[in-house]
Parts: C-alpha cells; structure tokens; sequence
C-alpha cells in the first residue's frame, strides 16, 4: 500500500500493518484525552433514589436536533463502565434517565437520555413517601388497560411514564394514585409558612391502570413502566410535609385504632328496601365493646322518621324491630331508621318503600 | 283541570299484584327456588325476580335449566266506560327437569303442577282474585306452550274493569 494514501505525520505504528493493536492500545486514552477537551461536559449520575452521585465528564451528543422529539433525548458518551439504564445523568442543572441497554464498543460506552420532565411522589406501603424523577408522555393513544361501560363522561387523560426499576417503583401497583400537576409549583408559593397540609388546592390526579415491570427488565439494570389514567380528586389528596420535607400525595388517611375498637352499634339489614304488601323486614340490633365482641343487655333505642311514618306496621321483638308497608300511599316514600343507646354513638339506616315486582 | 286518564294505569298495577301475590305462595317459591333453607329474605327475593318476569319470553333468551314463570297484560277491548284486562302468562319449565317433579295433591308434570299453583294463587284465594277489577280474574283460555328448550303452559286470564 502506497506511503501516499495515509494522513501525513502519522504514527509508524498506524503504518506498520497493525493499525487494530493501536487502536486496542490507544483508543480509551484517547477518548479520555477528548473528555479533557471542550467537547465534554461535567456530568452528575446519579442511581435511583439520587443518594449516590457520581461526577464525571462526558460528551453529551446529540444536542443539536430537527425536531421537537429529538430535542427531548440525547447520547451520552462515558468511559465504559460508568453507567446503566435506570441511572439518571443530571447535565446543566436538568435531569435525565438513562433508557435502553448501556453498551461499548471497547473505547466508549454510549447510553441514550430522555429528558425527566417530572420528579413524581408516593406513599409506599410502609408509610414513607418516595420520589422518583420520572419521563412523562402522552399516551391517550393507547389502551390504558382497563375497559368499563361508560355512563357518565369523566376526564380521561392517559400518561405513560418512565421512571428506574428499583425496589421501590416495581412495587407501584393498579390503582395507586398520583399527582401530576405543575401547578404544584405555583402553589407552593402561596402556602402559609409553617404549613403541614394543605388540600385546598384543585389538582390533577391519576391512578395507574397498567403496569409492566417485564418489558424493560435488562437483568442487572432496567426501567419500570406504567400508565396513569386522569381521575377525580379526591378531598384528600394535597400538601403533605413529613418528616420535615413536602409532597404532592394522593393520601388515604386509614382508620385509626381508636376508631375502629371504641363502643359502636351497629344495624343489620337485608336491604334498603321494604316491599309494599309482602312480608317484613327486619332490623337487627348489635352492639360492640371497645375490643369490637359483640355485647348482649344494652337496651336500644330506634327513631324512625320520613314522611307518612305513621302508615308504617312496625313490630319490635326484643333490640330488633319489623318493619311492613301494607298501605299503598307509602309507595316511593322513604324513612331514616336511627339506632341509639345509652353511651353509644347513634347509627342510621334508610329505607324505601317500593312495589315488589 | 280534566280527571286523569288511567287506562293503562292498570297494566302496572296489575303486575305489581300478580308478582306480590305469586311470591306470597310458598310453594310456588319452592317449585321454582328450590330449598330455601339458610337463604336470606333479599336471597329469596333477588331469585325470584330471576324466575317471574313481567313481560314475555322470548325463546333461546334463556339457557338455565328451571321453572320460570313469564306474563304481561293486555287490553284487547276498551269501551267507553269499561275495558278488559287480560293477563297473558307462560308457565314454562325446561325440558329436562319437567318429569322430575311430585307434589301430593297436584298432578301433572312440573309445568301442570306450577300451573295449578298459579291457579291457586290468582283464582282460589278471594281476596287475590276479586282486587283486579269487575268481579272475579277467571279464566278465558289454556294452550300448550311448545319450544326447542322450554314446554309448559300457557294460561290467559281475563277480568273487566272500569276505565
């Protein structure tokens, strides 16, 4: 091969027959040398929850795009090793994840970037809250999973969102709810100082109505994906700062002990229906102790009220009482039925009285 | 203010006193129920809505193997001041369990037997019989009901009534 077709001044080696052993030998220094040079940039990766950090320089390519969704996802070249798909990459004060399969080809690694547009907030099952910064998109598109007959028309803004597939996240499941509102931000600025909740705000909110932990599953490192479907607020959903941070939840405050295991009564019912001209229905009686057993020899006490009650057959056999509708004008009507007693909260019931057809 | 017109008022109301008055027979619930033993009142109730309908079969609607009993209520003449009322119903049973039914003082098989209870129920009892309208409900015609699942009977009751 003539001397003349090669770059002038270059290495004896290059020139030598064993140009592939160069480039094994020189590759990576010089791929290092490049990420001294203006070309690269400083670079944060961080793992799932942002609790381990990593700086580095790297060249983040791909900045210079056509189109609108080019301008949301960018190559990022690294020392190989350096990365895995569910780390986030944090370039000029904006965060990224890490999509797809991290691979090299023996100087570099290359992984592709998709812009994290919201840093997303749940309660995990132990109480705690968790956030993870998430790639939201649009997916009215596609089916959300679920299938119901529509009888009244509810918003139905569908997302599909990205976020790693660490212990946390795998464990989000249907119908776990969210907020996705970045008004969040503006509204921030309007709490009072001192605040702990706040649910006064108008959020949007979404429950997820698809999962899927398998499809981005890389072993060893990977992406969890679902989808969200809009959904009414709830009263509760707001403001919340535990342990001395804020979040946007979708809270769904439980019964406390106390609730449950204090003295209750209780009515038990067949029905919310009393059949015109057919036989009784009967109301049974019960009372609980605080440790929620059932106690005999409490007297009770029943109230009923409604239009026309007086039309009413009622018959008590001990705590529990019959109720019979045998006059036609008592059809459509309907009653509250209260049981009460002496150091027991009151509890009601209601009933219509409708033709039994 | 003219009165209300109320011809066909008795259409509804007459279902409401055949379906109340069918339920109240025991033994027609337990033709059509089974046991009833260790079933709530809403139980009984939701099955029997299950089993007596208000208006008329259609063939091959239903596959369930049982007793069902289907009706509607028609006024073929109305005149100036009276009309007639008829009451159209199917006693039907599926095919293979219409031999399978015994009853002491009935006869038949399961669709003869739930017949006469129906008769029972709608025209021996006075007081069911005489709150439909100008005397007694009676009965105008008896037919044989032929299908590919279901046979039984069908049974057309007539009474007058003012309009």
């Amino acid at each position: 091969m003539a001397i003349e077709w090669y770059l002038m001044k270059s290495p004896h080696d290059q020139l030598s027959g064993f140009e592939s052993e160069a480039l094994n030998d020189f590759g990576k220094e010089g791929f290092l040398e490049a990420l001294d040079s203006d070309i690269a940039l400083d670079v944060e990766l961080y793992n799932y929850d942002l609790s381990e950090c990593t700086k580095l320089r790297a060249i983040f390519n791909n900045r210079l795009t056509d189109t609108k969704l080019k301008t949301l996802v960018r190559h990022l070249l690294v020392p190989i090793g350096s990365c895995h798909a569910g780390m986030y990459a944090k370039v000029k004060d904006r965060f990224w994840i890490i999509t797809g399969i991290v691979d090299n080809n023996g100087i570099y690694e290359k992984a592709i970037l998709q812009i994290c547009n919201y840093e997303i907030a749940w309660l995990a099952d132990d109480g705690k809250p968790r956030k993870r910064w998430a790639n939201v998109i649009s997916a009215s598109q596609y089916n959300n999973g679920e299938h119901e007959n529509e009888n009244y028309t509810i918003r139905s803004d569908q997302l599909l969102i990205t976020i790693p597939d660490d212990d946390d996240s795998l464990m989000l499941r249907q119908n776990m709810r969210f907020v996705i509102d970045r008004r969040c931000k503006i509204y921030e600025k309007r709490l009072t100082e001192g605040v702990t909740k706040d649910t006064s705000f108008p959020l949007i909110t979404y429950d997820i109505t698809r999962v899927d932990s398998v499809l981005y599953d890389y072993q060893g490192s990977g992406l969890f994906e679902f989808m969200v479907t809009q959904d009414e607020q709830h009263d509760s959903d707001g403001y919340y700062v535990i342990d001395g941070a804020g979040y946007w939840l979708c809270y769904e405050p439980e019964e406390t002990e106390e609730e449950i295991h204090s003295n209750v009564c209780a009515i038990i019912s067949d029905g919310d229906i009393v059949y015109y001209d057919l036989e009784p229905s009967v109301y049974l009686a019960k009372f609980y102790d605080q440790d929620g057993n059932e106690i005999s020899g409490v007297e009770a006490s029943w109230e009923l009220d409604g239009e026309m009650k007086e039309y009413l057959d009622i018959t008590r056999t001990g705590n529990d009482i019959a109720i019979e509708a045998n006059n036609r004008k008592l059809l459509g009507k309907s009653f509250t039925l209260t049981l009460s007693a002496d150091g027991y909260e009151a509890v009601s019931t209601g009933f219509t009285v409708r033709a039994f057809m | 203010m003219s009165k209300r017109e109320r011809t066909i008022s008795d259409l509804g109301l007459f279902k409401e006193k055949v379906h109340t008055a069918l339920y109240k027979n025991d033994d027609i619930k337990e033709l059509l129920l089974g046991d009833l033993t260790g079933k709530s009142q809403s139980e009984i109730i939701s099955e029997f809505k299950d089993h007596v309908k208000s208006h008329l079969f259609i063939d091959d609607t239903i596959e369930e193997t049982g007793s069902f009993i289907y009706y509607d209520i028609a006024l073929p003449f109305v005149h100036p001041q009276t009309k007639l009322c008829q009451l159209t119903m199917y006693i039907i049973v599926h095919r293979s369990i219409l031999e399978d039914y015994h009853k002491e003082g009935y006869h038949g098989n399961r669709a003869d037997i739930l017949a006469e209870m129906v008769q029972d129920t709608l025209l021996n009892d006075e007081k069911v019989c005489r709150d439909f309208g100008i005397g007694p409900l009676g009965i105008y015609a008896v037919y044989p009901y032929n299908s590919r699942r279901f046979y039984g009977v069908q049974i057309i009751f007539e009474v007058p009534n003012f309009r």
